[in-house]
C-alpha cells in the first residue's frame, strides 16, 4: 500500500540533522508529528502545531499573511509554510549553520506536493498504530 | 571598629559609584569602607529610591551602580529594569538579602552585572569588593560593555530612538568597525574595509567582542541613508541565517566585489515599540497601534507556551512572517516588544 504523500515527507526530514521534529496540520483532528529528538516528543508536537494553528487564524484576523513564518528561540527556530489548499508545514530545527538551507528544501517539496483525492479523509497512522485518527478532516 | 584590610596597589583614576538603598545605616557603612578602599578614593553618591537615582545620574556620570533589591514602593528589580533601558551599558550590581535562583536568573536576564549577598558587616565586605572594582573598570570618556551583556541592536535602538549623535566602535574577536549615528540617524558603517549597509550586517552579526560608545565624530563619508529601524530589523534577521562559515564565505565574497544577495527596496511601512506595560512608547505610520500590542501580547503568550512545552528552545527571541511583498518582524523579548512591517518590491532588474 502507497504510503501518502505527507508521511513521506516527514520522512524526508529525517536527512536533514537540524530538523528536530516536523509536522503537518489540517484540522485540530488531523495532524501528522515526526520527532528526530528526545527533547520533541511527538504529543507535544500536535501541541505545537495546534498553537500554529491559531497564531495563523490570528494572523488572518490581524490582516497580516500566514503564508511563511517562524519563531526565533533562544537555541532554535520553528518555521511554518501554508499550502494553498490550507494545510500547514512546521519545521523545528536547531542552531546548524545549514538549518537555513534544509527548511528552504523541505519546503519547496511540501508545497509541492500534489494534495490527497478530494473528500477522501486525510489518514495517517499515528506512530505505532494502525488505524486512522478519528475525525479526520477532508482536504479542501 | 573591624580592622580592614590593607589597600590593593593605588590607582589613577577615581571610580564613580552610586549606591541605591533605603537603608542609611547601610549606605553609610558602605559609603565609608569604600571611601577609605582606595586612593584616589571612590566618589560615592548615594540615592534610597528611584527620583533619587534619576536626579543623581541627571548631574552625575558613575561607573557603576550598587542597588539593593528590597526597597519600598519600588524594588530593586523593577528599577534595575528601568535602568537598564535607559541605560543599557552601565553596569549595575544588584544586592540581595537572600540570593535566591530566581533572582539571580530574574536580574542576570534584566542586565544585571552582578548579583552579590547583601552584608551589614564591613569584613564582608572585603569579599565582594574585587568583583565591585572589577565592574567599575570603565574608559575615560563614553562607555563600554560586552555583548553578551547589552544587545547591540537594542542599544542602537536607543541611540536612533533618542535622537543622539555617537560613535559605536565595535572589536570582535579577529576584526572591529564602527556604526556613525547623528541625531538619530545610522549615517555611515565601517567594517575591515567593507562600508555602508554590509559593513553594518557584519558589525551587528558579530557573535562575541566589546563596544564602545564614544562622542560623536563626522565620519570620513556618508554612506548609509536608509530608515534605521528596516536596517537594524534586516540585521536580526539576518543574524541567525547566516552564521560562522557562510558568513566568512560572504565577508570574503563582499570583499572580492560580488553582491550575493540581490535585494529589492525595502520601507518600513509601520513600527510600534511597546513598553513593558503594554503602553506604545513610540510609533510611526501605524494606523491601529493597539491592535499591534494586542497581536504582540498575543504571540507572547504563544511563544511562552511553546517554550514550555519545548524547553530546550530556550526564551523566545522574535516572530517574523516573510512573504514575497511583505516582511513583519515582532521582537519578542522581555524588555523589548517592537512591532515593525516592512514591504518589498521586487528588484530591478535592468
Amino acid at each position: 500500500m502507497p504510503e501518502h504523500p505527507f508521511q513521506g515527507w516527514l520522512e524526508k526530514a529525517a536527512n536533514y540533522s537540524s530538523v528536530v521534529a516536523c509536522g503537518v496540520y489540517i484540522g485540530p483532528q488531523s495532524m501528522a508529528v515526526k520527532s528526530f529528538s528526545e527533547s520533541f516528543p511527538e504529543p507535544q508536537i500536535k501541541e505545537l502545531l495546534q498553537h500554529v494553528a491559531e497564531i495563523a487564524l490570528s494572523l488572518r484576523v490581524y490582516k497580516l499573511g500566514s503564508s511563511r513564518f517562524r519563531w526565533v528561540f533562544e537555541n532554535g527556530q520553528c518555521h511554518v509554510a501554508k499550502r494553498q489548499d490550507g494545510i500547514f508545514g512546521v519545521l523545528a530545527v536547531n542552531q546548524d549553520p545549514h538549518a537555513a538551507t534544509a527548511v528552504e528544501e523541505l519546503f519547496e517539496k511540501f508545497i509541492a506536493i500534489v494534495p490527497a483525492p478530494e473528500k477522501k479523509p486525510f489518514q495517517l497512522p499515528e506512530p505505532g498504530e494502525s488505524g486512522s485518527p478519528p475525525g479526520n478532516d477532508n482536504i479542501q | 571598629m573591624t580592622a580592614l584590610a590593607p589597600p590593593p596597589p593605588r590607582s589613577i583614576s577615581s571610580h564613580r559609584v552610586l549606591l541605591v538603598d533605603d537603608d542609611p545605616e547601610f549606605i553609610q557603612v558602605m559609603k565609608d569602607f569604600l571611601v577609605q578602599k582606595r586612593d584616589p578614593a571612590w566618589v560615592v553618591h548615594t540615592a534610597a529610591d528611584y527620583a533619587e537615582v534619576l536626579d543623581c545620574l541627571k548631574f552625575n556620570s558613575v561607573d557603576l551602580v550598587v542597588l539593593d533589591i528590597q526597597m519600598p514602593v519600588m524594588d530593586g528589580l523593577q528599577l534595575l529594569t528601568l535602568l537598564k533601558r535607559s541605560r543599557p551599558a552601565l553596569p549595575i550590581v544588584v544586592l540581595s538579602g537572600i540570593v535566591t535562583p530566581e533572582r539571580r536568573d530574574y536580574a542576570l536576564q534584566h542586565g544585571a552585572s552582578l548579583i552579590l549577598e547583601k552584608t551589614g558587616v564591613a569584613t564582608e565586605f572585603e569579599r565582594i569588593y574585587p568583583a565591585l572594582e572589577a565592574t567599575a573598570e570603565a574608559p575615560v570618556e563614553g562607555f563600554r560593555g560586552m555583548l553578551r551583556q547589552v544587545g547591540l541592536i537594542e542599544l542602537l535602538q536607543l541611540e536612533c530612538l533618542g535622537k543622539k549623535s555617537s560613535v559605536l566602535e565595535l572589536k570582535g574577536s579577529n576584526a572591529g568597525g564602527h556604526i556613525y549615528i547623528s541625531e538619530g540617524n545610522i549615517i555611515h558603517a565601517e567594517f575591515d574595509n567593507i562600508f555602508g549597509e554590509k559593513a553594518l550586517a557584519q558589525l551587528l552579526r558579530l557573535k562575541g567582542g566589546g563596544f564602545r560608545l564614544a562622542p560623536f565624530t563626522q565620519p570620513s563619508r556618508l554612506t548609509i541613508d536608509g530608515q534605521w529601524e528596516g536596517l537594524l530589523m534586516e540585521a536580526a534577521q539576518s543574524s541567525d541565517e547566516q552564521t560562522g562559515e557562510e558568513a566568512e564565505k560572504q565577508l570574503a565574497d563582499e570583499k572580492a566585489g560580488k553582491d550575493l544577495i540581490p535585494k529589492g527596496d525595502r520601507r518600513v511601512e509601520e513600527i510600534v515599540v511597546i513598553s513593558t506595560t503594554n503602553d506604545v512608547l513610540y510609533q510611526s505610520k501605524a494606523r491601529e497601534p493597539e491592535r499591534r500590542v494586542r497581536l504582540i501580547n498575543l504571540l507572547l503568550i504563544k511563544s511562552a507556551e511553546m517554550s514550555r512545552i519545548f524547553p530546550a528552545l530556550g526564551r523566545p527571541d522574535r516572530f517574523e512572517i516573510n512573504e514575497l511583498t511583505n516582511r513583519v518582524i515582532c521582537l519578542l523579548q522581555a524588555e523589548t516588544k517592537v512591532f515593525v512591517r516592512l514591504s518589498i518590491s521586487p528588484p530591478s532588474t535592468d
